[in-house]
């Protein structure tokens, strides 16, 4: 049975969609400010969870999560080589340590993030002019 | 909704135009240059009759370790910690 005072570091995630946010810039930030401070002190009030303000952080936009490209034992660049199609909508690559002393070896997977298209000269990420939106899935 | 794994982002590879929504098409995917994680590949419609066309990029989101019968998430085991990446204007 597990212990129930046993914890865990853990990042907590908070979407908040359809916020209309002001385009100026520094009334904006006003906002994201104050939304900032409003959470954290809803923080502090948590019983168990030792955090504080300058734990939190907020931005706009969407982000991608992505993993160095670091050797998982020792830190060292991995080599990726032969970058392929998997069967979802993805890619897989050998990875291998490029350490002569560290023989870690794997995959590494790989997922779409964007479609970059051209209607005139300039590419345009679909995910910043709001065609296309990302999803976000667990593990 | 709450979750209690890390997320990772994906796009589903479907048309963005309006007026259609089938597949995407995928090419060979490749290598960002010296940037092995980034990849990008041609992508385009398979409907006939929509011309759209795009690069699709893809992103490093996980490293798999191979025990003796399967393949293990890093990020799943908590060996790995994914980072955030912005949107590039």
């Amino acid at each position: 049975m597990k212990d129930s005072n046993e914890t865990s570091a853990y990042r907590v995630t908070i979407t908040l969609d359809s916020a209309k946010l002001p385009v100026d810039e520094q009334d904006r930030n006003a906002l994201l400010t104050e939304f900032r401070s409003r959470v954290g002190h809803l923080v502090e009030g948590l019983r168990r969870i030792d955090a504080e303000q300058d734990d939190i952080d907020i931005s706009t936009g969407y982000h991608y999560a992505q993993v160095p490209v670091t050797c998982p034992l020792c830190s060292e660049q991995l080599d990726l080589q032969s970058v392929h199609l998997d069967t979802e909508n993805g890619a897989l690559a050998s990875a291998v340590c490029s350490s002569e002393e560290c023989d870690w070896s794997g995959d590494a997977v790989y997922r779409i993030i964007d479609l970059e298209g051209s209607e005139s000269d300039a590419f345009e990420s679909s995910v910043l002019t709001g065609d296309i939106a990302p999803d976000y899935l667990p593990y | 909704m709450v979750e209690d794994n890390p997320t990772f982002t994906r796009i589903e590879p479907s048309c963005p135009r309006d007026d259609c929504e089938s597949r995407l098409g995928i090419g060979k995917p490749i290598y960002a240059e010296e940037h092995t994680d980034i990849v990008y590949a041609d992508v385009w419609c398979l409907n006939d009759e929509c011309l759209f066309t795009a690069c699709a990029q893809f992103a490093l989101v996980d490293l798999l370790y191979e025990n003796s019968d399967s393949k293990r998430s890093l990020v799943e085991a908590g060996e790995v910690e994914p980072l955030e990446a912005r949107y590039q204007y």
